[in-house]
């Protein structure tokens, strides 16, 4: 058989009406556009330690999926809402342990960017004041936060942090901002930052602001990568982030960055995967010694694996996949996502909180559609957590609409 | 080229969604996993709208986009996938019967990911080797080679006897 037409019989259009939501997918696009999206991919190998002393570390890889918490799963969760302005879709983008709550108020046709509202204790506690455009992204136990403006058309990239209440430009001219811990020491990075802003070739170092108004410190780069980037930062220093080459077709470009507080650079390079050899680790959340992330197959296309890499240990572990999950964990381990139940023709999501191997239901009021359902917060002890869900039906508001929080025992 | 507009968005789209949707359906062969892979593409395309200025060739990026999500959603199961679990108790002559569609398409299914794009995107959707290259952004080396790899892997499993030789002397 002549190579080229041996896949001929499958030739043919699909049978059928398309089912494609076009506003579905802008309104959902919108919102990633307003949290963090990660490719994931797999990826394992050595973790690399570029310190002074030099040499290669050798890694265990246990690819086998492993318990991430003891603590005994909730048996109970109630919901409450939270307030927003004048009823608006307002999504949850962070959360802080002390329990304030970083939000994105949906555009509207008098707004037309994302405005930021900040909660604690279940009440708005600030409107922060920003540029159309600028998306806050983290915050810390102070209620400060911390994003970045992307004016278009002109690549105009600008680092924000809202203070005392004030939004302060961050010094260093082209920039962005990505994390901010609790003493306020800002993690980002100078330049257009990397590909997944797709508008520009990558270029970018990675930076720390000690305050607002400090001079950005560059941070420790490897040799050979053209781009990097800061994501987040502990409240001991430790900062974590990715670092990428100039994109060759084919050739994995990024690796995900590990900057430990004495200074010491590791690019986190998992050990050979199970499928693939273009995937890279990108971190995301540092819970005691475990750094969760993803695995990646490029920054530009989204997340595929959840996996976590022991600080102390040098060993990285696969963990079981997640819907739609913001990185947010507790300090047991647990975390968030979202679960779709398809039954027939009818579609519908629920929250999750993974209480390790326990997926537990957050109760409703949920739709028997798909929604814009999304969790992006979840307290230290795993036992709180904040979300929302927006729907619009022919222009109208369904009841199940509104910014929630589920508190469970 | 694109300017970030909300009613160039919606214009490239409708223009382009059928298309979008067949080659979703000869990647994935079933209709509601295109429906699925094109609405997730679209999505991850408005997401990324406004910052496209750069792109020259928004088609080959679009592709490009609808054949990671397909790649990425088979990667999450494909490994798992055993030869032995759909073998038929002895292979076919010659799958271009009608009714061998669905172990045309199960066969496909037994090549890495990868493969089934590169394979989909130049047989069936007859795309030149440079095309297919810029889609999955690679070298044509890449593509030729990735070709042979799952020619060789859909004979071996549909029974068709001795493997190509990897010479790339042949293609478009």
């Amino acid at each position: 058989m002549i190579d080229e037409e041996i896949l001929a019989p499958l030739r043919g259009d699909p049978p059928g009406q398309p089912r494609i939501d076009v506003p579905r997918a802008m309104v959902e696009g919108l919102r990633r556009r307003r949290h963090r999206q990660w490719a994931s991919g797999v990826a394992v190998a050595a973790a690399v330690a570029l310190a002074a002393t030099g040499g290669l570390l050798t890694t265990r890889l246990h690819a086998a999926p492993a318990p991430v918490a003891t603590t005994p799963p909730p048996t109970s969760c109630t919901v409450s809402r939270l307030p927003t302005v004048d009823g608006r879709w307002t999504s949850v983008v962070a959360g802080d342990p002390t329990g304030y709550l970083l939000g994105a108020m949906f555009p509207s046709h008098t707004q037309p960017g994302f405005a930021p509202v900040i909660w604690k204790n279940g009440k708005i506690v600030a409107r922060p004041k920003v540029a159309t455009g600028t998306e806050l992204v983290d915050i810390n136990n102070q209620g400060d936060a911390v994003g970045t403006l992307d004016q278009l058309p002109s690549p105009l990239s600008q680092a924000y942090a809202v203070h005392d209440g004030r939004t302060i430009t961050l010094p260093g001219g082209l920039s962005g901002a990505k994390g901010i811990n609790d003493a306020g020491t800002i993690v980002g990075f100078l330049g257009h930052g990397g590909p997944q802003r797709g508008d520009q070739k990558p270029d970018s170092v990675p930076v720390r602001w000690s305050s607002p108004d400090a001079a950005p410190q560059k941070l420790a780069v490897p040799a050979g990568y053209a781009w990097g980037e800061a994501s987040g930062i502990a409240a001991n220093g430790t900062t974590w982030g990715v670092f990428g080459r100039d994109v060759q077709p084919g050739d994995p470009s990024e690796t995900g960055a590990l900057w430990l507080p004495d200074g010491t650079l590791r690019l986190l390079t998992p050990p050979p995967p199970m499928a693939g050899s273009d995937h890279f680790f990108v971190p995301e959340a540092l819970v005691g010694n475990w750094l969760y992330g993803r695995l990646s197959v490029g920054l530009e296309f989204g997340t595929l694996q959840r996996a976590r890499y022991n600080i102390a240990e040098n060993r990285f572990e696969q963990l079981p996949d997640l819907e739609d999950d913001p990185g947010a964990y507790a300090d047991n381990g647990w975390t968030i996502g979202i679960r779709t139940l398809h039954s027939g023709k009818t579609t519908t999501q629920q929250a999750i909180l993974q209480a390790g191997p326990t997926a537990v239901t957050l109760p409703g009021p949920y739709t028997n559609r798909v929604s814009m359902l999304q969790v992006g917060a979840i307290s230290p002890d795993g036992k709180s957590v904040a979300g929302s869900n927006n729907w619009l039906i022919d222009g109208q508001d369904l009841p199940v609409n509104g910014t929630f929080l589920w508190t469970c025992k | 080229m694109p300017s970030g507009t909300d009613s160039e968005y919606l214009a490239y789209v409708n223009g382009r969604v059928i298309a979008l949707r067949r080659t979703a359906y000869l990647l994935s062969g079933s209709a509601d996993e295109a429906d699925d892979i094109v609405q997730e593409t679209l999505t991850k395309l408005y997401a990324r709208w406004r910052r496209i200025h750069h792109v020259d060739n928004l088609d080959a990026y679009v592709n490009r986009i609808l054949v990671r999500v397909f790649v990425d959603d088979r990667r999450r199961g494909w490994w798992k996938v055993s030869l032995l679990d759909w073998l038929p108790d002895r292979a076919p002559e010659k799958p271009d019967a009608p009714e061998d569609r669905p172990l045309l398409r199960a066969a496909l299914a037994q090549v890495p990911p990868r493969q089934q794009a590169v394979l989909v995107l130049r047989f069936l959707c007859d795309l030149p080797i440079r095309d297919v290259a810029e889609i999955l952004h690679c070298t044509e080396g890449t593509v030729k080679s990735q070709t042979t790899h799952g020619l060789n892997r859909l004979r071996k499993v549909l029974g068709e006897g001795e493997p190509m030789p990897s010479t790339l002397g042949w293609g478009k």
